[in-house]
């Protein structure tokens, strides 16, 4: 089933479970089967990856599971994948290239 | 919840009943092997590292701590003769309340005679054994172990979201819960100082730089992301370890345990704990059971891991990896069958049936060796490694 999941009241992403294509729509359902809202996929975004189920500005902490798993690097509107193209960790990153690499296979727009 | 346990001298709880054939040399491990062959209760546990004490104290302390596992009835100790670690000394540090046999192999004459003596006194521990009665006890006697294994993406989604759940609801309910892994919590330090006190949260941050220092090398990175992990949406090292994490529910940090060369650290209220419980799974085995650990629960999205003494409940949240390895299927979370809540009562009741002795999914098949994973303090001399007592 085409979902994405939402595991905490604090976070501001969703984990995808299967790819949705630009355009279509998330259906953000909680840890307990209730679906929390709809929001269009403003870019394709693979599966177990992250949208943004609100607008993150420049500096905000990225939060998953309730607890802070990174900091956007750039603006991220909602909607938009959230990954190593605008998130940075509070210790350490992937190497560079590795992160290039990761941006290129996934064809992430930058 | 409820359940029949064997109660110990101690206060402790028994959900198994086994008789623990210790070999404390290496080469006594044919010895004991043959002797559990006299009996399914039999469970061996062989130092495989060393017949000298030197240097290999910890090694020992684990020996002492397995045998006060209450899921152990009682103990048969098998030394050669020749070893450095003296079985007499094992015993009376093992204590009173069990029943403990020494067989030393060069008094018994040699092998075939050792394994005679062995399997009768195997035979009178067993009779012991099954005659001793059980108690009506409940969550509060609870020590349980948390541990993933060949995690994926549904980990940190399912299987282990569930899994923290129950171990909120065994603390609610006055048990103890004891996680491990310290080197997968690389980046959960500062979410881990919210929930510990200072000196809680300086004795984790000592002991994950501890295993920094045993894991890396000079002019090697440590490794602890792949691309595959990448691709997978995982974008930070904290999205990983906090994934990793969340098997330990919401409570706080009441101490870490630790297994050095001046002992092993027991829980001693009720709570949440983290320990130095290793992430590899035959030694997590050994870990857990000289924490006092009746039961462990495991996530994983692969197949299922066991061992004899402690057993173990296997959830996944995996669709693809479900078998009849797996205990509790965690995977309704994901794809919208169940709820987070399901699954955590799922698992529960998988605790209640197991404490009163049911068996889990592959307990006495397939099980892997206890294995005695041991920090050899030449080793952490050279690698600096300063204990945090």
């Amino acid at each position: 089933m085409k979902r994405f999941i939402y595991l905490d009241e604090k976070d501001n992403v969703a984990t995808a479970i299967a790819k949705h294509a630009k355009n279509e729509v998330a259906k953000v359902y909680s840890v307990n089967n209730q679906l929390v809202e709809e929001i269009e996929c403003t870019c394709e975004i693979w599966a177990y990856n992250k949208i943004a189920t609100k607008d993150i500005s420049e500096g905000d902490d990225i939060y998953k599971y309730g607890q802070i798993i990174g900091r956007a690097i750039k603006p991220i509107k909602k909607g938009e994948l959230v990954h190593v193209h605008n998130v940075t960790s509070l210790t350490v990153n992937y190497p560079k290239e590795i992160n290039d690499d990761i941006i290129r296979q996934m064809e992430i727009e930058v | 919840m409820k359940f029949n346990g064997y109660k110990r001298h101690d206060g402790s709880v028994g959900i198994r009943n086994k008789t623990l054939i210790i070999a404390t040399d290496e080469c006594c491990e044919g010895i004991v092997q043959n002797i559990a062959k006299a009996s399914e209760e039999a469970v061996v546990l062989t130092n495989y590292m060393t017949c000298m004490l030197g240097g290999n104290e910890e090694t020992y302390n684990q020996l002492v701590a397995v045998s006060k596992n209450p899921n152990v009835a009682n103990v048969i100790i098998v030394a050669m003769g020749c070893g450095s670690i003296d079985p007499n000394t094992l015993k009376s540090d093992i204590g009173e309340g069990k029943s403990v046999e020494i067989i030393v192999a060069q008094k018994s004459k040699g092998t075939r005679n050792s394994i005679q003596e062995g399997q009768e006194i195997l035979k009178r521990f067993r009779t012991e054994a099954d005659a001793m009665a059980k108690e009506e006890c409940d969550m509060s006697s609870l020590i349980v172990g948390i541990k993933c294994g060949g995690s994926d993406t549904s980990s940190g989604l399912a299987a282990n979201p569930a899994v923290g759940e129950v171990s909120d609801r065994i603390i609610k309910q006055g048990g103890i819960t004891i996680g491990g892994e310290l080197f997968e919590l690389i980046g959960c330090e500062e979410s881990l100082s919210k929930r510990s006190s200072k000196e809680v949260s300086e004795k984790i941050n000592r002991l994950i730089d501890n295993e920094k220092r045993r894991y890396s090398v000079e002019g090697v990175e440590t490794e602890t992301m792949s691309i595959g992990n990448g691709i997978g949406g995982l974008t930070t090292i904290e999205e990983k370890s906090l994934g990793a994490l969340y098997k330990f529910g919401s409570e706080n940090v009441v101490d870490v345990l630790e297994i050095n060369h001046n002992g092993v650290d027991k829980p001693k209220k009720s709570g949440l704990y983290l320990s130095e419980a290793t992430m590899l799974c035959g030694g997590a085995n050994v870990n857990f059971a000289s924490f006092g650990a009746q039961l462990i629960l495991w996530t994983t999205a692969s197949a299922g891991v066991s061992n004899p003494l402690v057993p173990v409940i296997t959830v996944s949240g995996n669709e693809s990896v479900i078998n009849d390895d797996i205990d509790v299927d965690a995977s309704g979370i994901i794809n919208g069958k169940t709820t987070l809540n399901e699954v955590a009562d799922n698992i529960i009741d998988k605790i209640e049936k197991t404490c009163n002795g049911e068996k889990t999914s592959i307990e006495g098949l397939g099980t892997v060796t206890l294995t005695l994973y041991q920090k050899d303090r030449r080793t952490e001399s050279f690698l600096n490694i300063r204990n945090c007592k």
